[in-house]
């Protein structure tokens, strides 16, 4: 990082931004795996199986949306660390 | 046909290749400022064929690519064509009111999502009216186009192989039928991409030094447009500066090139192809699906569960399905690439009757991609891979609602 760059004006948006992404995707999830799967049983029980996905494609589907989750929270939590070293950086030689 | 996974690894596979072909779509489509309306409407407005012969490209090297797999035996030609569904007039009239109102709303439904999350608020409300817009579509068209659907008017009936040209040209569906059929379609399309590219090229070529002369740093730089790359550069000094923009790429200080992002693009749909084989079949890349799933999901916390009772959502949408994973990694992709590479900033136009426009525009978005089935990439990118002819009608049924938007916008902005 260029010595320029480590005196500019601290950016709190930049900052939380990965912070906002995590939430995103552990909201997702969260959401997924109740919601999701909630209206798929409720279609099973009206009936309708025109729409209805079967049990092993959301299982894949939570499966790989958890591995998804963990590789994203990773590389946000990674993200802001260092952000955050910048951030403080920058803060102290303001 | 008895299913024939190619890869037996089960859903989670099938899933995760999913989120990973969206990761790098996301990824590259935010990294080439790649969007199939500015590579229309260029056309139009600059007359500038040069992301134009790129989207040729895309689809002719996507029908090679898939037709050779089919060939050489890694996938089964039933792949390409067994979820194909029934063409008629609601794709002309679909795909003509989805390229004005994309056109409009200023981002096809790759670049909405990668600009949405790029931070481009007109884009997030596009993706709000076009939740809006199938909405609107499910309750006032759908009871109509599947009644015509299911009757056979302006429409046909059978779909699956019905539907794909090797069996429609030749009647078979033979590999030695469908490489036929993959060159006949695939080789034009290259051939007139790289053709429209290089005449593009040569003549700013030939503009360049009565505006800047012959410094190598000023043919170097982008047009103002920002829709063409550096100009060609000879000898030694290209493969140094190629080599030092291959490194501008890597460190997200530089855009790819339109044709680099094609190549990508069509390797991301290719892992779908092969990953999906026998599990997903021909569904390949589809991120429309999600514009109206995603007002279901919204409304689900809500208690109301669109999927018991609305027309379309009832009968035609699943509740889930790969391209929810997809879209999902798409703009976890696009963010993560906006944000790495500097670009991410919430941006709101100047304009405010813009966001207006977006919103409005997103609406006919979200009506003409369930009118014609499918989006540019549900729809058209991914025919073109599955050796169909919808791809071919939605091309030019779009590219006449970008002509008609481009003039509207000539007159109201």
């Amino acid at each position: 990082m260029s010595a320029g760059s480590t005196t500019r004006r601290p950016r709190y948006g930049r900052l939380i931004a990965p912070l906002v992404l995590i939430l995103f995707v552990v909201g997702w999830y969260q959401f997924s795996s109740v919601y999701i799967q909630g209206a798929n049983n409720q279609l099973v029980a009206s009936g309708n199986l025109a729409v209805y996905v079967p049990v092993q494609q959301v299982s894949g589907y939570l499966a790989a949306l958890l591995d998804a989750t963990y590789a994203t929270v990773v590389i946000g939590l990674l993200i802001f660390a260092y952000n955050l070293f910048r951030f403080r950086r920058s803060a102290s030689s303001a | 046909m008895l299913p024939q996974q190619v890869l037996p690894f089960g859903f989670l596979f099938v899933y995760a290749a999913f989120g990973v072909s969206g990761f790098v779509l996301g990824w590259v489509a935010q990294r080439g400022n790649y969007c199939f309306v500015n590579a229309m409407s260029s056309v139009f407005t600059t007359r500038s064929y040069d992301r134009f012969g790129a989207l040729l490209l895309l689809f002719g090297v996507s029908a090679l690519a898939t037709g050779t797999l089919v060939v050489l035996g890694v996938v089964p030609a039933v792949d390409q064509y067994y979820d194909n569904y029934f063409s008629g007039w609601y794709i002309v009239v679909g795909a003509a009111i989805f390229g004005f109102g994309a056109t409009m709303a200023g981002g096809c439904n790759l670049s909405m999502l990668y600009r949405a999350a790029s931070g481009y608020v007109q884009n997030w409300l596009e993706l709000f009216g076009m939740m809006v817009g199938t909405y609107l579509f499910a309750v006032l068209i759908w009871p109509f186009q599947s009644f015509t659907m299911a009757n056979g008017i302006l429409s046909t009936k059978l779909g699956a192989y019905n539907e794909y040209l090797p069996y429609d040209l030749f009647h078979s569906v033979s590999t030695t039928w469908v490489g036929v059929t993959a060159v006949a379609l695939g080789v034009p399309l290259v051939t007139l991409g790289l053709f429209l590219q290089h005449k593009t090229r040569s003549k700013r070529l030939a503009q360049v030094p009565a505006f800047t002369g012959s410094s190598p740093l000023l043919r170097a730089m982008a047009s103002p447009t920002g829709r063409i790359g550096p100009l060609p550069q000879v000898g030694l000094s290209r493969v140094r500066i190629d080599l030092a923009g291959a490194k501008q790429m890597l460190l997200l200080k530089k855009s790819y090139g339109a044709n680099l992002s094609t190549a990508l693009l069509a390797g991301a749909l290719l892992l779908v192809f092969v990953a999906g084989a026998g599990y997903t079949f021909n569904y390949l890349v589809i991120t429309s699906s999600d514009g109206g799933r995603f007002l279901e999901y919204i409304l689900l916390p809500f208690g109301v569960n669109l999927s018991l009772s609305t027309p379309w959502y009832n009968d035609a949408l699943p509740i889930l399905d790969p391209s929810v994973l997809m879209v999902l990694m798409l703009i976890v992709g696009a963010f993560l690439a906006s944000y790495l590479s500097g670009d991410f900033k919430v941006r709101i136009p100047h304009q405010r009757k813009r966001l207006a426009i977006g919103f409005s525009g997103g609406i006919l978005v979200g009506i003409g991609v369930r009118t014609a089935l499918g989006c540019n990439i549900g729809l058209m990118w991914t025919n073109f891979a599955q050796l169909g002819y919808d791809g071919i009608l939605f091309l030019f049924a779009m590219l006449f609602g970008v002509w008609v938007a481009v003039k509207v916008q000539r007159r109201l902005i």
